[in-house]
């Protein structure tokens, strides 16, 4: 399964804020030439799409490589380097015709044999792939059935392999570059996209060049149909908050991600800037709650948990009203998100210590609830300084109101996955960014404890996630993934805490940038206006 | 003096075996496992890969064999890739040396010869207003943690002002806000001691001399009182410039400089181990060659001392 793959929806919402306020648009022609400089917090850790990438490396990615196909924000497949695709209907063997026009920035035409190299590449192991080996599921074999015409074969069935080839980790490399460059093809990396590498210096940016020969974009998403309107792109890295917002500020660069929540109505404000937003698809941020470990292993616990969290107030208070409350295993923003489930846990703190006096769980001299002598206190594992004390205190406060006390341990990154993989907490929150709903059998399958962070084990969500996993058609998934997500929230495995949006701040001047299905920015229909 | 040059560098030698060591054991001490942050939410998903990655960087093997492995690379000038961008250490750490030593060495300019300045002055005014205003500003500048002195610069001259870019290397208009940044503190400290110094070095009975000898006060000072006063001032300076590398990993990272810090505390993050055993490494290098050329500028400050 794919982990962080980050696919997502773009957003009406989005391209809404795009659009200047007030005055209905007057439509401009897009002008070539112009830089964008985009300043990220965290620095993409590669250009090469089937190594061991972090999520924020595929926006680097996504601009130099293309992929098979195209999924828009809706979950709908759009042909790329593919013209049309075959599924057998058990999902284990996938055809696929390809564009015969497809040069790659070396000038190596693009053909079967380039794909067959590519997943080729992605198992083997000198490739150290993590992300991309997960997208790749079953992966068996690759048969070249012609020179454009390649046959995917997978050793089980494997539906969401469509929407893995799809993402920037299965885009296609150059086999000839591959062959000359080896491990340093990270330093020469070389796809068919619509941007060239130019240079890199680690740490600092990456900077990529417009190519010219470009005219083989998805079919039916973007404006631009030939080569982009950016001359150049740098990515920058600027790790200080501050920092980053003083850049775009003074024009040293002229887009940045991700604005700070505190510092979005200001900047949105100013006519000089404008604020995207573009709603992450998957797992809201959520806490999950282990069902193996006292005190949550108690069905009531975590039903009055649910009950007793207010997410309004605390979108309100911590968040600036950025992020909307979530209440349900998926975000809106998802395929398959079912929105008859916000209802099922309101906020009602009463009856979160109604349940627990039921239960048995009797307030102690202290306030904190008390059953066969043990006391209600709820282990929550986090990694400190990257966002997640200010929600985890202040669910503390939520739950301490009810009786339950939460003890805050706080980490460093690596400790922290030791921790939980163990079993070791009662509450560990995620955020995970995906665009199929398949995400939901990595966090609840039975085979997938530890990463199953709730480590539930339950015969009927296990059997419904892999009937999901082998039916090719996603309107036929979608009504076993309702079904998921009403067991998710009747077990009470995890408490939603807010739908998140990937906040992006640019200049005013900066034009038609629109949002991948995991909410990262694509930049072929970038333009800068000229002042 | 080429004797005293060979101990000397003999001696180092276990300063930076010690720190190699000491680094190696605290990294693979501190719980948490490279190989997981590197694969994420993957890790526990597909313990088969965890394995199979951890054998492929050669994380299973003892930790003797694990040391004596870098060690016998490092003698070769090989410092192993990094775990998270796959890319040569050596690279890495060479690419990240020049920004930090520009940075450095202007930061430490910057500092002695404004320290020694102000040092002087409030020395020479003695009790007056000067010295009160330089003493101010010497506190000041001690009590201003660097990262707040960066953001602060960068919104009067990057933001408002709009003279200097906020991020960034090469080009002196970069380089101008970090070497403020990062000398301001061991410039406040070297004035201090410069002031001191000098009123110490004041009561001598040679100052008295060459004062009696008619010489005009701007000799007596510049020439006679300062060159003396100056020899405690470089011990200082040594530590201070170990102190400021230190605070250059807060600035680059403030300024989004490349360099050594920025390239330490990523890797630290990250456990990304063979990155900050390089970047350990050179740092015990660097300071052992400024205690080295700290001790020999003694024999040129002050004639007495020789090398033999």
């Amino acid at each position: 399964m794919s982990g962080r793959v980050r696919l997502a929806a773009v957003t009406l919402l989005a391209l809404a804020l795009v659009l200047p306020s007030g005055s209905p648009t007057l439509a401009q022609a897009p002008r070539t030439g112009g830089t964008l400089v985009y300043g990220i917090r965290q620095e993409p850790s590669t250009t090469d799409p089937h190594g061991s990438a972090a999520a924020v490396a595929q926006r680097v990615v996504a601009a130099m490589y293309d992929s098979l196909v195209f999924m828009t924000p809706r979950g709908q497949f759009l042909p790329w380097l593919a013209e049309s695709w075959q599924v057998t209907p058990d999902a284990k063997v996938y055809t696929f015709k390809l564009r015969r026009d497809v040069k790659f920035h070396d000038g190596t035409p693009f053909n079967a044999a380039a794909v067959k190299f590519s997943l080729d590449r992605i198992i083997d192991p000198a490739t150290k792939s993590t992300s991309a080996i997960a997208a790749l599921g079953p992966y068996d074999h690759t048969d070249v059935v012609d020179d454009f015409t390649a046959r995917v074969h997978f050793k089980d069935s494997y539906a969401p392999f469509l929407y893995a080839a799809s993402t920037p980790y299965l885009g296609i490399v150059s086999p000839t570059a591959v062959k000359k460059w080896g491990v340093d093809f990270i330093k020469h990396p070389v796809g068919s996209g619509p941007f060239k590498f130019d240079s890199m210096v680690p740490a600092d940016n990456i900077t990529m060049v417009r190519n010219p020969e470009y005219h083989w974009p998805p079919k039916g998403f973007f404006t631009n149909t030939g080569p982009a309107y950016l001359d150049k792109i740098v990515v920058k890295t600027i790790p200080e908050t501050s920092t980053r917002i003083a850049t775009l500020e003074n024009g040293e660069t002229n887009a940045i991600e991700p604005v700070p929540e505190k510092n979005v109505a200001a900047l949105a404000r100013d006519k000089r800037y404008r604020v995207l937003k573009a709603p992450y698809p998957g797992a809201p941020r959520l806490v999950f709650l282990n069902v193996k470990k006292f005190p949550t292993d108690d069905l009531a616990v975590r039903r009055a948990v649910l009950y007793a969290f207010n997410q309004e107030q605390m979108v309100r208070t911590l968040l600036f009203s950025v992020h909307t409350p979530a209440k349900t295993p998926l975000t809106p923003a998802s395929v398959g998100y079912d929105k008859s489930l916000a209802s099922m846990y309101p906020y009602d703190p009463e009856k979160a210590k109604s349940l627990l006096e039921e239960a048995g769980w009797r307030a102690g001299a202290d306030g904190i609830r008390v059953k066969g002598g043990r006391r209600l206190v709820l282990d929550e594992f986090i990694i400190g300084n990257i966002g997640l004390d200010e929600p985890a205190q202040f669910l503390q406060g939520q739950l301490r109101d009810v009786g339950m006390q939460v003890e805050i341990k706080s980490m460093a990154r690596a400790a922290w996955y030791e921790g939980i993989n163990k079993g070791d907490h009662n509450l560990v929150p995620l955020f995970y960014i995906y665009a199929d709903p398949d995400l939901l059998r990595g966090l609840y399958h039975t085979g997938n404890i530890p990463f199953n962070w709730s480590h539930v084990s339950d015969a009927g969500l296990d059997r419904d996630l892999e009937e999901a996993y082998k039916t090719p058609a996603l309107s036929k998934r979608i009504p076993i993934y309702k079904r998921v997500q009403a067991k998710v929230m009747d077990l009470a495995l995890a408490l939603p805490l807010y739908n998140e949006f990937n906040l992006v701040g640019i200049r005013t001047e900066v034009k038609g940038m629109v949002f991948d299905p995991t909410a990262y920015p694509l930049f072929y229909d970038v333009w800068i206006e000229k002042k | 003096m080429a004797r005293y040059l060979r101990q000397r560098l003999t001696g180092s030698l276990p300063v930076i075996f010690g720190v190699s060591v000491l680094v190696f054991l605290m990294l693979h001490l501190v719980p948490g496992d490279p190989v997981m942050v590197l694969l994420g939410e993957h890790s526990a998903a597909d313990t088969a890969a965890l394995d199979r990655l951890r054998q492929t960087l050669g994380l299973n093997d003892p930790l003797p064999v694990q040391y004596g492995r870098f060690v016998w690379r490092a003698l070769h000038g090989d410092l192993g890739r990094s775990i998270r961008l796959n890319l040569p250490i050596t690279e890495l750490v060479l690419q990240a040396l020049k920004p930090t030593a520009i940075l450095a060495v202007a930061a430490m300019a910057v500092a002695v010869a404004g320290g020694v300045l102000l040092g002087v002055i409030a020395a020479v005014h003695r009790g007056q207003l000067m010295d009160n205003v330089a003493m101010f500003l010497g506190l000041v500048g001690v009590s201003m943690p660097g990262f707040w002195l960066g953001s602060l610069l960068i919104f009067v001259f990057s933001v408002q002002l709009g003279w200097f870019p906020a991020t960034g290397q090469g080009g002196l208009n970069r380089l101008v806000l970090p070497t403020l940044a990062l000398a301001l503190a061991p410039l406040a400290v070297l004035a201090r001691l410069v002031r001191s110094s000098m009123l110490e070095v004041y009561r001598q009975p040679y100052v008295t001399t060459a004062r009696a000898k008619g010489l005009t006060e701007r000799v007596v000072v510049y020439h006679h009182a300062l060159r003396n006063a100056l020899v405690p001032v470089v011990t200082l300076a040594g530590l201070e410039f170990g102190r400021l590398l230190a605070g250059a990993f807060v600035i680059e990272t403030v300024f989004s400089r490349v360099g050594l810090g920025r390239l330490a505390i990523t890797g630290i993050l990250n456990k990304d181990f063979p990155v900050v055993q390089g970047v350990a490494l050179l740092v015990a290098l660097i300071y052992a060659g400024i205690n080295l050329l700290v001790d020999l500028s003694y024999a040129y400050l002050d004639p007495r001392v020789r090398y033999g």
